[in-house]
This record gives C-alpha cells, sequence and structure tokens, in this order.
C-alpha cells in the first residue's frame, strides 16, 4: 500500500459532468415477425401481453426487445361482453391510462384517456389502442425526443402487408425542448402519420419518451385485413380487437410492423478528479526493484534527476481506503521537469 | 485481467473498487485524496549503458505494458510513489530488512528456507526446539510470547557505502527525512489475530569502538495492539501501526560478521520488533481434531520430512501466510513469509 497521500483540493480539483448519450436502435420488422418463425414470441398463459426478443427467447443469447399488448376503454363501441378477453382489454387500457396520464378527478370516469393531442381536454380521445413497450434494456433512461419512428405495412391485403407505400408514425413536432407535455408517466409526444400531412388533427397515437411505451390508435388500420381467419375469413382491426384474444391482436399487429428506430438516451453523471502532480512531487518510488543495494537505480550521481514511472492512480477516502482505482495505458515518465494533470472520470 | 491498449494516445481506465462499491450503497463513498503507483515497473530495464544515449535509458520500461485495474483494493498499489520533501537530490534509500543475528539479538526470529515457523502452542513449540526437534528458539517462535520476536531493520544497505556512522546516519537518513518512526503492518486476521509491538524501553545500540560492546534489548509489550479500522474490503486483512525506536549501531565493521548485530551495512535508521498471536481456534491441542482452517488454507498431518529444517517425530499442520511491512515515511517495505505450524500427533 502508498505510504503517501496527496489531498485533493475540493473546489479546485473536483468537479462534476452531466453528459447524454444517444445509440440508434434499429429493429427490423423481419425480427418481430418472420425470421425465427415467432420462436422469438412469448406468449404467457395469463394471455395479458406478448413479449418479443431479439433471438428464440429459449436461448441464453436472446434479449427481451418489447412487449405487445392492446385495449380499449370501457366506453369504446368495441366493448361489450361479447368480446374476447373483454375485461381484460379494459383494464389494461385503464391500466395504461392511470400509470401514464393520471386521473380526471371525476367520479364518473376517473382515468384519464389518451388522445391524439396533448391537450388533454376529452377531446380527441383514441379509445382502442395498441401499446408497445420497449425494453430498458434498448430505451437505457429515456427514448431521445424527436427520433421515433415507426414504419406500419397498411395495404388492404393480409398477404401483402407492406405492398402500398408504408405508414410512418413519427413524433414529428418534438424536439429536445417543444412539442412534449409531461404528465404523470413522465413526458410524452404525439406520433404523426405524414400520409395526411402533419398537423394537431393527424395525430395517431402517443409515446412516451422515459416510460418506453408507445400508444398507437387502431384506427390507423382502418380498411386492412389484419388477421386472416381460415374459419371467418379475413378481420378487420375491430374484428381483431373484439373477435381475438388479446395475443391474436399482438399478432396482427407484428404483421403489419415494417421497421422502427429510435434513438436511445442513457444520462452519464460523472465526477472528474484533477490529480496534479507538481515537478516536486512524485519523483521518487518505493518499488523493490528501484533500489540496487541503497542506491537509486536511475541515478548516476546525487544531482542527476530522480526519475519514477506511474502506471497506476489510486483515489483514496480520508481513511486511506482505495475506493477508485485508474490505470494508465503506458508508464507516464515523472521526474522533477515536469508537471502532471491526470484526469479521471468516475461515472455513475 | 487483460492489457490496456498502448498503440494510441494515453487512456486511463478507471474502475471503483469493491470497497468503493460498499462505501457508495453504505453512503458513505467520499474520495478526498490520491497515490501514484508502478507495479508494473522493473527498474532493473533501466539501462544507463544503452549504447544509443541516454533517451533510450527508458525505452523498455516505457513500453512496458499496463493491466487493466483490478478491482480488489489491495491489488492496485503495491508499492507507492514517493515524495521527499522536493529533495531531488537523493542518491540512497533506505531498505527494510529482517534481522537475523540471533547470536547477537536476543530471541529473534531466524529464517528457514525462507520461511520463520511461529508454533500455535506450547507443546508444538517444545516439540520442535528440543533436542530432537531441530529447530531452536530462534528459528521456531513461539505465539504470544514476548521473549521472541520478529525484528526488521531500516537503514542504507550499501555495503557500507556510504559507511554506517553516526555523521552518515545524520547526513543521509536524518536530515533527508528518510527516517520512519513508525511502520505499517498488514497481515491476515484468519489466522494472525495479534500483534505485540515493541517498548520503547528497547535498545538497539552499538558505538563506535573496538571495545564497545552491544547494548541490544528487545522487550515486547504483552498488550496487542489493536488493529485499524476500515479496508473492510480485503477478506481479513488487519492493518497495525507499529511503534519503533532508533538504530544506534555504528561502524560494526570491526572483527568477525559473526558478531555484527545489525542486518544493515551502512547508515541504520529505525529497529521495529513484534511477536504474533493466533488465531484461537488453531491452538487446538495435538490431542483434539485438527482445525479446519489448516485443512482449508494449509496442509495437514505432515510428517517432519516434508517440512524444511525439522526432524522432530510426530506430524504437523501448517498455513502459511504473508506479512507485509512498510515503512510510513521512507516507502521502504518488505515482506515475510510466516509459517504457522501446530503438531498434530
Amino acid at each position: 500500500m502508498p505510504t503517501q497521500y496527496e489531498p485533493f483540493n475540493t473546489s479546485n480539483d473536483v468537479t462534476t459532468t452531466k453528459t447524454l448519450l444517444h445509440e440508434v436502435i434499429p429493429i427490423t420488422g423481419s425480427i418481430v415477425s418472420g425470421t425465427y418463425a415467432d420462436g422469438n414470441i412469448k406468449n404467457y398463459s395469463h394471455g395479458m401481453f406478448q413479449s418479443v426478443y431479439d433471438y428464440p427467447f429459449l436461448s441464453s443469447s436472446a434479449n427481451h426487445i418489447f412487449d405487445i399488448t392492446v385495449g380499449y376503454d370501457e366506453e369504446s363501441a368495441l366493448s361489450g361482453a361479447a368480446s374476447v378477453q373483454n375485461k381484460k382489454k379494459i383494464n389494461l387500457y385503464n391500466q395504461y391510462a392511470q400509470v401514464l396520464l393520471g386521473y380526471t378527478g371525476s367520479t364518473a370516469d376517473g382515468v384519464r384517456k389518451f388522445e391524439s393531442d396533448l391537450l388533454n381536454d376529452g377531446q380527441r380521445a383514441m379509445k382502442e389502442v395498441f401499446f408497445i413497450n420497449f425494453s430498458r434494456l434498448i430505451t437505457k433512461d429515456q427514448i431521445k425526443k424527436g427520433s421515433f419512428a415507426l414504419s406500419l405495412g397498411t395495404s388492404s391485403a393480409f398477404a401483402t402487408p407492406f405492398a402500398d407505400p408504408r405508414l410512418v408514425l413519427a413524433d414529428s413536432l418534438t424536439t429536445e425542448r417543444t412539442g412534449f407535455k409531461n404528465e404523470a408517466g413522465g413526458d410524452y409526444g404525439v406520433l404523426y402519420t405524414s400520409s395526411v400531412g402533419i398537423n394537431a388533427d393527424s395525430g395517431v397515437g402517443n409515446i412516451f419518451y422515459q416510460a418506453g411505451i408507445a400508444v398507437i390508435t387502431a384506427s390507423v388500420f382502418n380498411g386492412v385485413e389484419m388477421a386472416s381467419s381460415s374459419a371467418g375469413g379475413a378481420q378487420n382491426v375491430s374484428e381483431v380487437l373484439t373477435g381475438s384474444a388479446i395475443s391474436g391482436a399482438c399478432d396482427a399487429l407484428r404483421h403489419r410492423i415494417f421497421d422502427l428506430s429510435f434513438n436511445n438516451t442513457t444520462e452519464i453523471n460523472s465526477k472528474i478528479y484533477f490529480c496534479r502532480v507538481g515537478h516536486n512531487k512524485y519523483n521518487y518510488s518505493s518499488n523493490p526493484t528501484y533500489l540496487t543495494g541503497g542506491e537509486i537505480r536511475v541515478k548516476d550521481v546525487a544531482s542527476d534527476n530522480p526519475i519514477a514511472y506511474i502506471t497506476t492512480i489510486g483515489l483514496y477516502s480520508s481513511t486511506n481506503e482505495l475506493l477508485a482505482t485508474a490505470k494508465l495505458s503506458e508508464p507516464l515518465r515523472k521526474d522533477p521537469t515536469n508537471e502532471l494533470t491526470l484526469r479521471v472520470r468516475l461515472d455513475y | 485481467m487483460a492489457f490496456l491498449d498502448n498503440s494510441g494516445d494515453i487512456i486511463l481506465d478507471a474502475v471503483l473498487t469493491d470497497l468503493g462499491r460498499k462505501r457508495m450503497a453504505e453512503g458513505n463513498f467520499r474520495i478526498t485524496q490520491f497515490a501514484l503507483g508502478d507495479d508494473e515497473i522493473d527498474y532493473s530495464l533501466y539501462n544507463k549503458d544503452h549504447p544509443s544515449g541516454s533517451a533510450f535509458y527508458d525505452l523498455e520500461i516505457l513500453q512496458t505494458p499496463v493491466f487493466e485495474a483490478f478491482t480488489r483494493e489491495n491489488a492496485n498499489i503495491n508499492h507507492g510513489l514517493m515524495t521527499f520533501d522536493g529533495n531531488a537530490g537523493l542518491f540512497y534509500l533506505p531498505s527494510l530488512v529482517a534481522n537475523q543475528k540471533s547470536g547477537q539479538v536476543p530471541g529473534v526470529a531466524v529464517k528457514t528456507s525462507n520461511v520463520v515457523y511461529l508454533a500455535v502452542n506450547n507443546t508444538t513449540y517444545t516439540t520442535l526446539t528440543s533436542g530432537t526437534g531441530s529447530l531452536d528458539q530462534n528459528s521456531c517462535i513461539e505465539q504470544g510470547k514476548t521473549t521472541q520476536n520478529f525484528t526488521f531493520e531500516t537503514g542504507i544497505n550499501n555495503n557500507n557505502d556510504p559507511a554506517g556512522g553516526e555523521q552518515e546516519r545524520l547526513d543521509f537518513l536524518v536530515n533527508t527525512g528518510l527516517l520512519d518512526n513508525d511502520f505499517t503492518l498488514m497481515c491476515d486476521g484468519r489466522f494472525l489475530t495479534a500483534v505485540h509491538p515493541m517498548k520503547d524501553t528497547s535498545r538497539f545500540r552499538y558505538p563506535k569502538g573496538s571495545l564497545s560492546i552491544p547494548d541490544v534489548k528487545i522487550e515486547l509489550n504483552p498488550t496487542p495492539l489493536a488493529p485499524l479500522g476500515g479496508a473492510a474490503g480485503v477478506v481479513g486483512r488487519r492493518t497495525y501501526i507499529l511503534p519503533s525506536i532508533d538504530n544506534m549501531v555504528e561502524d560494526q565493521d570491526i572483527g568477525s560478521s559473526s558478531v555484527f548485530v545489525s542486518a544493515i551495512r551502512g547508515p541504520r535508521g529505525r529497529v521495529v520488533s513484534f511477536n504474533f498471536g493466533v488465531a484461537p481456534d488453531l491452538k487446538a491441542s495435538e490431542t483434539a481434531a485438527t482445525p479446519s482452517k489448516f485443512a482449508l488454507y494449509g496442509r495437514t498431518n505432515l510428517a517432519a520430512a516434508d517440512l524444511e529444517g525439522i526432524t522432530a517425530s510426530g506430524t504437523f499442520d501448517i498455513i502459511d501466510t504473508i506479512v507485509y511491512l512498510n515503512g510510513n515515511t521512507s516507502g521502504a517495505n518488505t515482506q515475510l513469509i510466516v509459517r504457522i505450524i501446530r503438531q498434530a500427533s
């Protein structure tokens, strides 16, 4: 253990910084539906949602990328006792709404509804929606605002979902500074589709940046064969939402995802320690090889400059406990003719 | 642990140690100071005879690959870089040397094949030091005994260049600030649970002159030292700060080396002595079951033929443990292998 320590001047030698690190996350639709013949899709016995992995999920190499589920409000026209898993679909809608938007304060209908704008005025409610919950593994701390794009195939025929120009849902009006609102579930923006021009009326969903949840109105699939039932023929989106289990509706959505991408955000808080080594400091070593007999190896005569080589910086508590270590990639010569400032950054 | 990429710019690879993470979890993470280390460097590679000139003297040293950072607290800086009051003119630095002068230093521990035997109980000690045991009261130390000691000296051990006189002591050690008033001892507290320091009534003198006689008295305190707090990140490690006394042996190069008192040949600095107490569970007599630590960390039921320097009949359990000793001012340091031995039958 070292016997000499250099104290930090906390006002001059230590500083804190915050850095936002972004990564591009592109997810191709063939991963979501096709490549692994659904071996990467996990359904659960409770039937509440479906998980999508980037590789067959029985493999230890598989990473969870997102979950899909559907829901509708109890005031939706699709809500009815005859609908398959009706209660669960209502419960899911309410669960997402109460966590992400909160409550209205009204006893009549206490939970806010998703809206295709930022007003929260009860207008333009999206009462039947698909939910995509992205894994924290890929969103990290949050989705970068203005970076989300989901490309959907909306050709009418089930067999050729991507034949027509695709519908791109993007948070086009959101930037890091504007175009979003903060609610119970964090910041959220509106997803617009460019097919009808981007304006206040063209919102088709929400993207919750910190929660990593995309909410997409089912109406984007109006006029589209969402499923092909051998018994009942083609099903439109309303029929899928009422006549299929949640897993079936999730299958239908996956079938229409061409690709999606966003930038994630990792917030790195750093503390930087400036280790200042003066010209007359740390020019000797207690390394056992430093001496031959009692003589310093790097000197011929006493007037020669002492030399030491730094490979390691130890950061210590006041009781000399080693709390962090930094290693130089190559030895650094220290002698009385030079002064060094070694910048050690610890990320949290 | 891989090497760091040293093909481009100099980079720093920083990690929290195990203890740092623990302190962070406890909310006690506060860095207040730093130290510098050079554990990878072999200074013998400094080639002052390089045919291409002085710019190439440290070529090999600068090409030394450096390991990635370790997270273990004690695996990073074992030998720190030093500052001596900005004095760039030092040519000699003190070393820390084990005194092995059994004829002149009463009760001093002497190595046998690079280890010192530390008997866990009196039965073991008596067996090993009896007529047929082949060890004696210097090559076998009984744990907790204050009349036996491990003794180390600091000084410039350079074959009497400079000489070991009083003036040289002043010039090369006292006036240069290289005297160690105290020492840091680190040992494995799973095995060595007590350290008996020396009393300040101890003496280590041999005044100059052929008619003088050595005045050496090592007295240990029967009350063990309390270990320092902290350093909980390393399993079992205990740290002690040991007091020392002046080494006032002067110019002893008179007569045969067999009568030398000091292990240092040159100006002498300080003397530190101590003895250990072993963990209570290791002291079990030969009639009791073998303590589990011997099986876990050492070897059991060894015959004398398997142990260097021992001819006693019976079998023995052993644990080898390393003790680290540092001079707190000069940074002089050394290690000692202590072989804890118990008679098993």
